[in-house]
């Protein structure tokens, strides 16, 4: 089995570094000085268990020069996928099949409207890494999961001989019973951690200690709860309340990286994150205000930097 | 007829009253704090007027309670020190003593009328934009629309007469006004509105090129409408659609560096008057059962900052 990842950057740097590892063919789209520096010494992995470093098959900032693929592994910000997407078709013949392990619920359906039906896969991960410069992978935290199957959540036949292939390389990946709920129970956590770390400029514990935090951190989860039930996913109240004792349980300096990218002045995820809640929620008749005043507050800065 | 003053709390606005008021020949005392305290008692508080500074000596401490009891007794302190400067200034009322406030928000005359009396406290609605340049000098003085002044049932006969004509004759706008709590209501409404600017950390003459910014200024305008109608307030409709039309002004550069007060209170690292602004419009509106949530999502994302920067910064 041939994998591509597109890009490179940290979640498919770790991917094609594992892969790599494990002696699987993987070729990488990257550009600048992480390609060169890709090409120059492979891609090293730096985790809380060690280091290590492997070559891929090949590296290139021209899809074209790095042939068809049978899986293509999609990871770029939210707000770039379209952009990205068309460099996806060179790797494409006529069985390739593409996973985006993307921020927010509504990459897979951007994707497939761009490269076509059956071609997409429903993906999501958890992982906390980035790339630390170039060519080097720094994962922080002990996880590292990678959940797909195909979008309308069917256990098919090709998901499972590409999880069983990410395995083989020593990946925890898996096609989970109801991948929809996965990716709105994820959703349901980092759309609220990120605009709520984002907008108010603080950490977990900061939300723990204040009243007004913590309450808005209820009524945000709830408003992902029923828009997540509104668009047909298995998530319900209890849900809500794992996702609510789950942030009360985040160690105090815990921020997410939109709170990051906000203040190195980095474009930000928050149309596909509290923005997506809001609009999406629209759709539905349903009011989202939480979401939507913290969308407000961020959006000046989605682009990047403003002074 | 030359007044005996006390102005407690001669920061920006406060300051800026006290030179004109002693200016113009009444007896003027001040009270600040620290830096500034020592300046005003070294050289006298100054006022910067395009590069030259002009001074007025005035009596200045800490304590108010040193220079009672005075005619007019003038609250420049900000809404979250008024508890604590009212206290500290129970001495100053003698039986023909006025009390006037300058404060954000809407709690702060009936604050100031707990201690002073219903009758003797004044209603200031203050539109000037002023700084403290550095410690003694007060500058960056613009007189948008000065100060609106009239008593706790808005009227500007009887006892906020004498007052108004001091100060006018020191140079002080005092525009006419049918119901000064109208034009209190009106600058709440207008604040909270402006909590959008100091949420987003920027002027809103940059954060309005995003329409979902606009959409949340102006849905913290029509909150503030809400409950103000819901307590029964002197407050119109028409005051949201202000704010609406001055959104849908194009961004103006030239003002890029207009902030809100409590936002450059927030980029300077002091306490904000979150719970006088859009922090009571998130309480009024649970207390009055009108939903309020972007005030109340603006008040959560601001509270960490609420005594100053939070433990991580």
């Amino acid at each position: 089995m041939r994998f591509a990842t597109v890009a490179t950057g940290a979640v498919n740097g770790y991917l094609a570094a594992r892969l790599a590892e494990a002696g699987t063919e993987v070729v990488c789209l990257a550009r600048g000085a992480h390609l060169a520096a890709i090409r120059e010494r492979g891609l090293r992995l730096v985790t809380g268990a060690g280091e290590t470093a492997a070559r891929p098959a090949a590296a290139s900032d021209d899809p074209a020069a790095l042939g068809p693929a049978d899986v293509v592994l999609f990871a770029v910000k939210a707000q770039d996928l379209e952009a990205a997407a068309p460099l996806c078709e060179p790797l494409m013949g006529p069985a390739t099949v593409v996973i985006p392990f993307l921020n927010g619920v509504e990459a897979s359906a951007r994707l497939e409207a761009m490269l076509g039906a059956g071609r997409v896969l429903e993906g999501l991960c958890q992982i906390s890494v980035f790339v630390r410069e170039p060519g080097v992978i720094r994962q922080t935290g002990d996880f590292a999961r990678f959940r797909f199957a195909e979008r309308d959540g069917t256990r098919s036949d090709r998901a499972l001989a590409i999880a069983e292939a990410m395995g083989a390389a020593g990946i925890e990946a898996g096609v989970p019973e109801d991948v929809t709920r996965e990716l709105w129970l994820k959703f349901m956590f980092l759309a609220t951690f990120a605009g709520i770390t984002a907008a108010a400029r603080c950490d977990a514990a900061e939300i723990r200690a204040r009243p007004e935090l913590a309450a808005l951190l209820a009524d945000c989860v709830g408003e992902v709860g029923r828009l997540a039930r509104a668009e047909g996913a298995d998530v319900t109240e209890a849900d809500e309340a794992k996702a609510l004792d789950f942030v009360r349980a985040l160690p105090d300096a815990m921020r997410a990286s939109q709170a990051n990218d906000l203040e190195a002045g980095r474009p930000l995820e928050v149309d596909w994150l509290s923005g997506a809640v809001a609009r999406l929620s629209a759709t539905h008749g349903l009011a989202a205000p939480a979401h939507r005043t913290l969308h407000a507050v961020l959006s000046p800065f989605r682009d990047g930097r403003r002074n | 007829m030359t007044l005996r003053v006390v102005v407690v709390g001669a920061g920006a606005i406060g300051g800026w009253l006290a030179f004109r008021l002693a200016a113009a020949g009444h007896d003027v005392a001040v009270t600040a704090r620290g830096a500034h305290l020592a300046a005003i008692r070294g050289e006298g508080l100054g006022l910067d007027e395009g590069g030259s500074v002009a001074r007025i000596a005035a009596p200045a401490g800490e304590d108010p309670a040193a220079f009672g009891p005075a005619d007019l007794v003038v609250f420049g302190v900000k809404a979250h020190q008024l508890d604590a400067a009212l206290a500290q200034a129970a001495p100053l009322a003698g039986p023909g003593t006025l009390a006037l406030s300058t404060q954000n928000g809407i709690d702060a005359p009936e604050r100031i009328a707990a201690a002073f009396g219903e009758d003797r406290t004044l209603i200031g609605v203050v539109r000037v934009s002023a700084e403290i340049l550095r410690p003694g000098v007060i500058g960056e003085v613009v007189q948008v629309r000065g100060i609106t002044v009239g008593d706790m049932a808005g009227r500007q006969d009887r006892a906020a007469a004498g007052v108004r004509e001091a100060l006018r004759g020191a140079g002080v706008k005092v525009p006419a006004s049918d119901d000064v709590r109208a034009d209190l209501w009106a600058k709440f409404v207008l604040w909270n509105a402006a909590a959008a600017s100091v949420a987003a950390r920027l002027s809103g003459n940059v954060a309005k090129a995003s329409p979902e910014w606009r959409a949340l200024s102006a849905r913290l305008a029509r909150e503030a409408v809400a409950v103000g109608r819901a307590a029964g307030a002197p407050v119109a409709d028409a005051m949201a659609e202000t704010v609406e039309r001055g959104l849908a002004e194009p961004p103006d550069p030239a003002r890029a560096n207009i902030r809100p007060s409590m936002l450059v209170d927030l980029e300077a690292g002091k306490p904000l008057e979150l719970d006088h602004l859009v922090g009571r419009v998130a309480r009024m509106g649970a207390e009055l059962g009108v939903p309020v949530p972007a005030s109340e999502a603006v008040t959560a994302v601001l509270a960490p900052w609420r005594d100053g920067p939070p433990r991580a910064e």
